[in-house]
């Protein structure tokens, strides 16, 4: 039987066929052993100084806090390899599915970015990697496929449902139960069954552990604002890791409002009611039969009517606020950012940006303000051009 | 309190329990399609409630799922599509099966409306005894069974746990993976019905990818029912005579 918790207050748990039972447990107990194996951790560490060049560094933004009015860093997730904070995941998950002796590994990704992190980590460390994708997001992130197959991969385009991330994961799980016990599911986000929320998290938690460092040394105190957009979670889970304890560095998260709260979005921290999806109790958001709604973001990270366990109950419980920001304030943000600092970030980073922006003038001057920036924009060069063509005509 | 699914398993042969998507292709057709598999000779009708994201089912049943709630189909038509099968087949006993997600969003209020539309007993995929062991108790108070879903990966004292838990039948899973029908049943499937045989004289019933009598041969003696889903909502759709076809497959498993 389990023996971590699985519940993060009222979420989480393991809501998922019989067959995947055992199979969670033989994980749980290999994330257990491997967390207290010292050869363990020091090759992931090595890989992440060595291969993902970690730390990542922690960046002053002089121009943005001036048009903030606040001090704001930066953490460059960005500049991890493959261009965003999903190989820490990834090589972490890898070196476990190599530890408890499987040589094959599945994945799912939206906006391809955890498919390109597992497919590089696959390639790092010899394993065989097939990653399932939405036809929808296949077609929106193009350049991603590419570097999937030629670091190897198969990539599996998966035309149902809307054909987003939420089908990606359906079909993945669907491939798992059909070669339960020789092959990895390396899940990208700390969504899905339990242990999934705990090993993503322990693997991200490097974000804010770096963090916490840079900051007390430049600052010599933790941030007053820690802000990090949410699809599942991720990113934002493994920067406030550091600091949930604090309870003076507020907590952001920043969920994207689409074409708007009251049109098609995907902020399920802010929207979303208790219900079951993917082998997890969180909030879901859902029509009031209780079928799975649409979902948009023009971020394809964020497009997932689902969060994360844990941040649902950081939120249900205050430690965390859920914000939002739209399509067309996300853009507006890319430039910004670019132009002020010299930093594309993805759309999905764009978000946490967003935030600052649509806050500006209600930060105090000394407010130290750290916003993760987790991946770099270069994925989304036709997406944002699109973007800004329409605004201009 | 008497069941009807525990009623059919007295019964000596093979009970057979067939499958449909509530609502595909539409709320019409279920109900021609439920007339004609029980006049065919299905002993239990199980009834899907559809959902958005049925992960542990195959493309057959995962299209008609879909296709059902493009049509509309609600909770609410469902309870009204399982009184019109049970006004007409006061005998038959029915079951719901469901994903979590609806019934849980609905509340147990549900559950009891499920019991007065005429249903015998609740399948729900997603719902591991290790986390609805109080909601399947629940269930089993108003009289209704819960089969539990068996796979061959589960061992140990989780498998004597499940085995206790079932109610009406055991829903032996004959492989990993999903619905949908499939060639012959793995080793490891067989090794699950032998288990069971050895640890229970409760009821045991396979299913999952089940669609000729050939590969039944195998089991035949292990089991007393067969599950049929994908394979007959397939037939169906052909416009397939389903007495014949039955026939064929009980004729299939004679010895």
């Amino acid at each position: 039987m389990f023996r971590l918790k699985r519940y993060y207050g009222s979420f989480g748990g393991v809501y998922i066929p019989e067959l995947f039972i055992p199979i969670l447990e033989e994980l749980e107990s290999a994330f257990i052993r491997a967390k207290r194996d010292s050869e363990f951790l020091k090759r992931y560490r090595k890989l992440l100084k060595e291969y993902a060049g970690r730390p990542t560094p922690l960046t002053y933004a002089p121009r943005l806090s001036k048009i903030i009015g606040a001090k704001i860093y930066l953490k460059r997730e960005d500049l991890a390899h493959t261009g965003a904070h999903k190989i820490n995941n990834t090589i972490g998950q890898a070196l476990l599915a190599e530890y408890m002796g499987k040589r094959r590994i599945i994945a799912e990704t939206g906006a391809g970015q955890h498919g390109v992190a597992t497919a590089t980590a696959a390639a790092h460390i010899g394993l065989e990697c097939e990653i399932f994708m939405g036809s929808e997001d296949v077609k929106r992130q193009r350049l991603n496929v590419l570097r999937m197959e030629l670091l190897g991969a198969k990539v599996v385009p998966v035309n149902k449902g809307s054909g987003t991330l939420k089908d990606a994961i359906n079909e993945a799980l669907r491939e798992w139960a059909e070669n339960v016990t020789t092959t990895y599911y390396l899940l990208g986000s700390v969504v899905g069954p339990h242990p999934y929320p705990a090993i993503v998290k322990f693997f991200q938690s490097v974000i804010g552990s770096e963090t916490k460092k840079q900051i007390r040394k430049i600052e010599g105190r933790d941030p007053d604002y820690v802000i990090a957009c949410v699809g599942g979670g991720s990113n934002a889970m493994g920067i406030f890791s550091a600091f949930i304890r604090n309870r003076n560095t507020r907590l952001i998260g920043v969920e994207a409002a689409g074409r708007g709260l009251d049109s098609l979005h995907s902020a399920t921290l802010n929207l979303g009611t208790p219900g079951y999806l993917h082998g997890t109790r969180s909030l879901l958001l859902q029509d009031k039969n209780g079928q799975v709604k649409k979902v948009h973001s023009i971020a394809p990270g964020l497009d997932y009517p689902g969060v994360g366990p844990e941040l649902a109950h950081l939120v249900y419980s205050g430690r965390v606020k859920a914000s939002s920001a739209t399509d067309t304030e996300v853009i507006e943000a890319v430039k910004v950012l670019a132009e002020s600092e010299g930093i594309i970030p993805a759309l999905e980073s764009a978000h946490a940006v967003a935030y600052l922006l649509k806050h500006r003038g209600e930060f105090r001057q000394e407010d130290i303000v750290v916003v993760n920036i987790s991946g770099r924009g270069d994925k989304d060069m036709e997406t944002i051009m699109e973007a800004l063509h329409e605004k201009q005509s | 309190m008497k069941n009807r699914v525990d009623e059919v398993f007295r019964r000596s042969g093979k009970i057979f329990i067939g499958y449909l998507t509530c609502g595909y292709p539409d709320d019409e057709t279920t109900l021609e399609w439920a007339d004609r598999v029980i006049s065919a000779g299905f002993e239990i009708l199980e009834i899907g409630l559809p959902f958005s994201d049925p992960v542990a089912d195959g493309p057959v049943i995962e299209l008609a799922s879909q296709e059902a709630l493009k049509r509309g189909m609600t909770p609410e038509k469902y309870l009204e599509i399982v009184s019109e099968i049970r006004k007409k087949h006061p005998d038959i006993p029915l079951i719901t099966m469901s994903y979590y997600n609806p019934i849980a969003r609905k509340g147990f209020k549900y559950i009891e409306n499920l019991k007065k539309s005429g249903i015998d007993g609740i399948i729900i995929p997603d719902l591991p005894l290790i986390e609805g062991e109080n909601f399947y108790r629940k269930i089993n108070s108003l009289g209704i069974v819960t089969p539990m879903l068996i796979p061959p990966t589960i061992k140990g004292e989780y498998f004597k746990k499940l085995v206790k838990a079932s109610s009406g039948f055991i829903y032996a899973v004959t492989r990993t993976g999903t619905t949908g029908a499939r060639d012959e049943i793995p080793p490891e499937g067989i090794e699950l019905f032998r288990r069971l045989k050895r640890e229970t004289n409760k009821p045991v019933a396979a299913g999952f990818g089940i669609s000729r009598p050939q590969q039944l041969t195998s089991i035949k003696n292990l089991v007393d029912g067969f599950i049929i889903g994908s394979a007959l909502i397939k037939k169906l759709e052909e416009g397939e005579d389903i007495k014949n076809w039955l026939n064929w497959i009980k004729e299939g498993i004679k010895d």
